[in-house]
């Protein structure tokens, strides 16, 4: 095994789209400043432990609201992941024999859950209209919804090929239809105004853009829905029924607060990107130019996230992600990316792609030496 | 004069609200013959409840039109 400049550090990590590292360092000492010194319970009790601990959860919740832009941080439900979000929409709404329409790069976050909704429920799913590179063209969205659509479900931001949705315009042009909004892939990297753009909802995570610890994420809502779970919420404890009031309607049971600890800091300390967006196009750019490699990314540089795919006339797509690690210590995520739907779009399916998503600390010399390797492999056998 | 909430996140909110204006005041367990609501109360004393009370119900807790009112206030009789 070749040993690389990146085998040296963690400069080879190229799976921030799965989960991002490294984190900042205040993450892991907020979470073990919790776990050591802190402790104690959020809310259900009046001592200041109790207090100090309840105080940092909601000063998290407010951060939150803050970074989608909403006034009233009581209209963020702290959830496990983005997936849990999703569920609690998908699963609270009143949708037995309605439509629900998704853009052709949903996660089986999504798929999944409708698929069932779609054989107990009688709920018939539809795919709007897209671009090969699975972005969707508003102009097409006229006439299409009717009396029986009771919910869109985008993913602002593939996680295989990177495009970013017109999520503003998709919500201006459905109206009074709500709007589910899959931010997992896009907080932290792309802005997501959900008051402004008047979102009814958004699922996102703590640990991939945000930076923050996995098991961390979160939902904001702007419109009623029945709860996933129901339990103890520490309020209104003399009724057998939920509250209906916000948080507590989505919160039963005791919250990740050693998570959100992390996911405070996570916010408070976000870093400046190390890299430049040109640093990143040149390196897509470059991708773009080597023999033997076929990059999956939008058409317009304009609709790019940060991450990419990556397939090879030369290798399928295990082998050429195992070379990257063995050779060069290059670490990816191959395959369909819990996203058959998307591959099945861009014409992946079923052999996948190798992504490449980089992290908020590469600097232009590790996409440099990202675009190194990949040529010599290109040219190799 | 004991402020009642429905949530801890109100509690948090209405304590970090009064403390920023130098109100003083005291979280404090809600007396079970009032109501169990969040479990917490604010214990605001004298001169200071009138201001915390006006304060939360214009800017901290605002109730939105047709929802149920976010905060009470309980007044003991030796008060």
């Amino acid at each position: 095994m070749t040993t690389s400049y990146f085998l040296q550090g963690q400069r080879g990590y190229f799976d921030c789209g799965a989960t991002s590292f490294p984190k900042p360092a205040q993450v892991a000492g907020e979470i073990s400043r919790y776990l050591n010194q802190i402790g104690g319970p959020y809310g259900r009790s009046f001592y200041s432990r109790a207090l100090e601990v309840s105080g940092i959860v909601e000063e998290t919740r407010s951060l939150l609201a803050d970074l989608l832009g909403v006034s009233g941080s009581e209209k963020i439900i702290f959830c496990h992941n983005a997936t849990h979000a999703v569920n609690i929409v998908l699963k609270g709404l009143d949708l037995p024999g309605k439509d629900v329409w998704i853009s052709p790069l949903e996660h089986n976050a999504v798929s999944r859950p409708l698929r069932r909704l779609k054989r107990e429920k009688k709920v018939s799913v539809r795919i709007l209209p897209a671009a090969p590179d699975g972005r969707i063209q508003v102009e097409r969205l006229n006439g299409l919804f009717s009396e029986k659509t009771a919910l869109i479900v985008v993913n602002h931001q593939s996680n295989v090929n990177g495009v970013v949705q017109p999520i503003r315009e998709i919500k201006a042009t459905a109206g009074n239809i709500p709007i589910l909004v899959d931010a997992a892939q896009s907080l932290g990297h792309l802005p997501v105004k959900a008051a402004g753009w008047g979102l009814d909802f958004v699922a996102f995570t703590g640990h991939k853009g945000l930076l923050g610890p996995t098991g961390t994420g979160g939902l904001y809502l702007a419109r009623g829905l029945s709860p996933l779970i129901e339990g103890g919420t520490g309020s209104r404890s003399e009724s057998s029924a939920m509250p209906d009031f916000l948080p507590d309607k989505f919160e039963a049971g005791t919250p990740n607060i050693a998570g959100i600890f992390g996911l405070r800091a996570a916010l408070l300390h976000r870093p400046a990107p190390a890299h430049t967006r040109e640093d990143f196009v040149d390196l897509l750019d470059g991708c773009k130019k080597l023999d033997g490699l076929k990059v999956h990314a939008a058409y317009s540089e304009g609709h790019q996230g940060e991450l990419f795919s990556i397939t090879s006339s030369r290798f399928d797509p295990s082998t050429l992600g195992m070379r990257l690690y063995e050779d060069f210590g290059i670490e990816t995520r191959l395959g369909l990316h819990c996203a058959p739907l998307a591959h099945h779009h861009i014409g992946t399916f079923p052999q996948g792609t190798v992504r490449i998503s980089p992290s908020i600390y590469h600097v232009k010399e590790d996409f440099e030496m990202l675009l190194h390797y990949l040529s010599k492999l290109s040219n190799s056998g | 004069m004991l402020f009642l909430f429905q949530s801890t996140h109100d509690v948090i909110l209405a304590e970090k609200a009064v403390r920023t204006r130098s109100i003083p005041c005291r979280v404090i367990p809600v007396p079970r013959s009032i109501s169990s609501q969040c479990g917490m109360a604010l214990e605001i004393t004298g001169e200071y409840a009138e201001e915390a009370k006006r304060l939360l119900a214009t800017t901290v807790l605002p109730s939105e039109s047709g929802q149920e009112k976010r905060f009470s206030t309980y007044t003991p009789k030796d008060e």
